[in-house]
């Protein structure tokens, strides 16, 4: 076999070293970074009034002579509304009343899950019907821990059930309501108004309750705040708009919104922090990237000409997202190799960092890396890198046979160099004049497994017979691979060897490539990949043992929704 | 070590979530009411859920093989559940309502816990055990259901029985009056703010 030269690959890369040389700017101590992290008004003004009822109830609690000055305060404002009652103010109130039954609140929440499921929406619809089970079970402990009684010394005119503090309707209209709000309507001007309809029914509805008597008005307000902050929180922690927006667009979820404050923010800080211009922020190959939100950016060159940089925006959701896909992999195969998750978001986009540098230093065709930018601090970052300009997904260019020797001698110099991409598919594969470019590098890994050089080398080899034949990529692959180690690629790329992407390129393939491969090379038994562990058995017993007690909640939770 | 107390919270809390999920599904999910103590919130409660009652059922002493079960406190309506290792889950259930038609039920001799009440008793099967206790008195009407499995003797009812007993309204109103200085409306008390 002849000796192929494994110090490059392709087109050599070549530095353009013209970025990041404008003037920077140093953040001073106390500046806000340029996406500072904010709760919002609404979220201020939530969070202090549950601080407020916390600390009333504590102080209640703990201290009996309190309580009876928060009853005699409560009945006192309640007489004030019960003193507004006449026959006429009366029915109204029982009409008002009505929002709050039952059957309403089952309605609303079975209006918006059947709207979920319509929509395909399944985290809203997780998040909501969570939020609801929680608040019941919150608002039903609460009950039982403050065993407040109904009002005393007026007569109650409405129906109730079971003790007062917080109120249970109140709570329950309110989380169906804010829940549906967060779930259903894009956010804007119609939630915007949406959530002032929504404080005025509520505002109205605690009035009418409070002529009829049926609770005091700190029952009914601790109910209303509990329902809007449990829900406001549950939906901006684990569906917030930026990175889950409610569109009735077909889109992946992954993506951080880059309009508004957002892009103002990337704009401020490429100028500061690396001290470059951009003119225009636009999302590019959202479909083939599930982990992390990519954009170009048009740079404004000092002769006023323009160019581009790709950088991918990284914040919590993606490193919350890692951990999610580790953990599932090492449930289904068990340590197949390094499955620690990062533990945030500055490591994350540090790592990418390195793994850039590192392939570009060893001289891999893959992007020039620019740098990071901080947008928010711990929470968000972006990372720039070269941008291919022209350059098209290897699905759509010819399976040249130039393209197909970059290929493979790529694999070739990555086992030279001792590293791993992990993630070898179409959308990372870029063709560019003809040659071809690795991008993508964030799975990259250093010192990886025999298993995994292999499973790169099959996954290379069925992504270049894509836009050829498995014949002759073989013919090319034993140029640089000996039959055994052709082989052993293709014993070891089963399952989750291979991503997703290419999974199912394969199958929509009217060819079997796997199989085609799999009889040119000589027979190898396949390699297993499952890895027993005392870790992955406690792991995935602590796992099943949690989706026990969720759907137990689930279902022993039904009625609020029956 | 860090590290395991974190997944004794996360164990902790699992619990506590589990826990929890329990009673979420029951309407109150609270402990017995204490004959002894007219201030108990459930008892207080109870007695707002029928204002014109002027006794209100309570639980004096669980017989051995006896548990409270469950409580349903709403305007106009209570709901009780006993529950028996031999003759059942929920076996008796006591309501107490403003008013009850004991449907032509014979007459029977009050308990002395009863004093006063006209008491009604009428078994509509005796295997398994099945029949209706009516316990009237001025402004309300006790109910004791039973349904005990097949096989129970009858004369288990009579434990039950002695596990429910009553306290006057009155007392109720003065307890609510020394606990939280507020008046207790309904029977017993003076007139309450807000009467149509």
């Amino acid at each position: 076999m002849d000796s192929p030269d494994i110090t490059r690959v392709g087109v050599p890369p070549v530095s353009h070293g013209r970025f990041g040389t404008g003037r920077r700017h140093r953040r001073p101590s106390g500046e806000p970074p340029p996406l500072p992290h904010r709760l919002g008004k609404s979220g201020r003004f939530w969070l202090a009034l549950s601080v407020y009822f916390a600390a009333t109830l504590v102080g209640v609690l703990l201290f009996n002579p309190l309580s009876n000055v928060f009853e005699a305060v409560d009945a006192a404002i309640l007489r004030r509304f019960v003193d507004l009652r006449s026959p006429a103010v009366v029915n109204i109130a029982l009409a008002m009343n009505g929002l709050a039954s039952r059957w309403t609140i089952r309605l609303i929440r079975w209006s918006v899950i059947g709207s979920l499921v319509i929509f395909k929406r399944w985290r809203h619809l997780f998040v909501y019907v969570g939020a609801v089970m929680i608040l019941e079970i919150l608002v039903a402990g609460l009950t039982l821990v403050l065993a407040r009684a109904r009002p005393f010394g007026v007569t109650i005119l409405g129906p109730w059930n079971g003790f007062s503090m917080p109120s249970r309707p109140l709570a329950e209209l309110s989380i169906s309501l804010i829940g549906a709000l967060y779930a259903l309507v894009p956010r804007g001007r119609i939630r915007d108004t949406g959530k002032w309809i929504l404080g005025g029914v509520l505002g109205v509805l605690i009035v009418a309750r409070l002529i009829l008597a049926i609770e005091t008005a700190s029952a009914a307000v601790f109910g209303t705040v509990l329902g809007v902050a449990i829900g406001l929180a549950a939906f901006r922690m684990f569906v917030p708009g930026d990175v889950f927006p409610v569109t009735y667009r077909r889109g992946k979820a992954a993506h951080l919104d880059v309009g508004g404050r957002r892009g103002e923010a990337i704009v401020h800080a490429v100028d500061d922090q690396l001290g470059e211009k951009v003119i225009e922020i636009r999302p590019v190959g959202l479909e083939g990237s599930g982990g992390s939100t990519p954009l170009r950016l048009t740079i404004q060159e000092e002769d006023g000409s323009h160019r581009y940089v790709f950088a991918k925006l990284y914040a919590m959701n993606h490193v919350r997202a890692d951990k999610w896909y580790k953990l599932g992999r090492q449930i289904l195969y068990g340590a197949l190799e390094d499955e620690t998750p990062f533990g945030s978001v500055r490591r994350f986009v540090e790592y990418e960092d390195y793994a850039l540098r590192l392939l570009y230093d060893a001289g891999f065709p893959s992007p020039e890396p620019f740098g990071v930018v901080e947008i928010t601090p711990e929470r968000e970052y972006m990372i720039l890198m070269e941008f291919f300009d022209g350059a098209v997904e290897i699905s759509e260019a010819d399976g040249t046979p130039q393209v197909i020797d970059e290929g493979l001698l790529m694999i070739q110099r990555f086992w030279h160099v001792g590293v791993a991409h992990r993630d070898v598919k179409p959308a990372n594969l870029m063709v560019q004049d003809g040659h071809l470019k690795l991008i993508d590098v964030f799975f990259v890994q250093v010192r990886p497994s025999p298993w995994r050089q292999a499973v790169d080398l099959a996954n290379m080899m069925l992504v270049l017979a894509l836009r050829s034949d498995a014949k002759t990529v073989y013919e090319h692959a034993q140029r640089y691979f000996t039959d055994d180690e052709i082989a052993e690629a293709f014993a070891a790329a089963r399952g989750v060897a291979s991503p997703t992407q290419l999974r199912s390129m394969l199958r929509s393939d009217e060819r079997d490539l796997l199989a085609e491969f799999r009889s040119l090379a000589p027979h190898r038994e396949s390699i297993r990949i499952q890895r027993w562990s005392i870790r992955r058995v406690l792991m995935t017993a602590w796992v099943a043992f949690l989706l026990f007690i969720a759907i137990g909640l689930l279902v022993s939770n039904w009625t609020v929704f029956s | 070590m860090r590290r395991g107390r974190r997944v004794l919270a996360v164990i902790a809390c699992s619990a506590a979530l589990a826990s929890l999920a329990g009673c979420a599904n029951s309407a109150e999910g609270a402990s017995a009411p204490d004959c002894g103590d007219p201030s108990n919130h459930l008892v207080v409660l109870m007695a707002q859920s029928v204002p014109s009652a002027t006794l209100i059922p309570c639980v004096s002493s669980m017989p051995t093989g006896w548990s409270f079960t469950d409580a349903v406190v709403q305007n106009n309506v209570t709901k009780m559940w006993l529950s028996s290792t031999v003759a059942g889950m929920n076996s008796v259930e006591l309501q107490l309502t403003p008013s009850c038609d004991p449907a032509g039920a014979p007459e029977v001799v009050p308990a002395p816990d009863e004093a006063g009440a006209h008491v009604y008793a009428a078994p509509t099967s005796l295997d398994p055990f099945r029949g209706t206790r009516f316990i009237v008195f001025p402004g309300g009407c006790v109910q004791y259901i039973y349904r005990f499995a097949g096989g129970v003797p009858a004369t288990l009812s009579l434990q039950a029985d002695d596990a429910f007993s009553f306290v006057s309204r009155t007392r109720v109103v003065q307890a609510v009056r020394d606990e939280f200085d507020q008046t207790l409306c309904g029977a017993g008390a003076p007139p309450c703010e807000g009467d149509r």
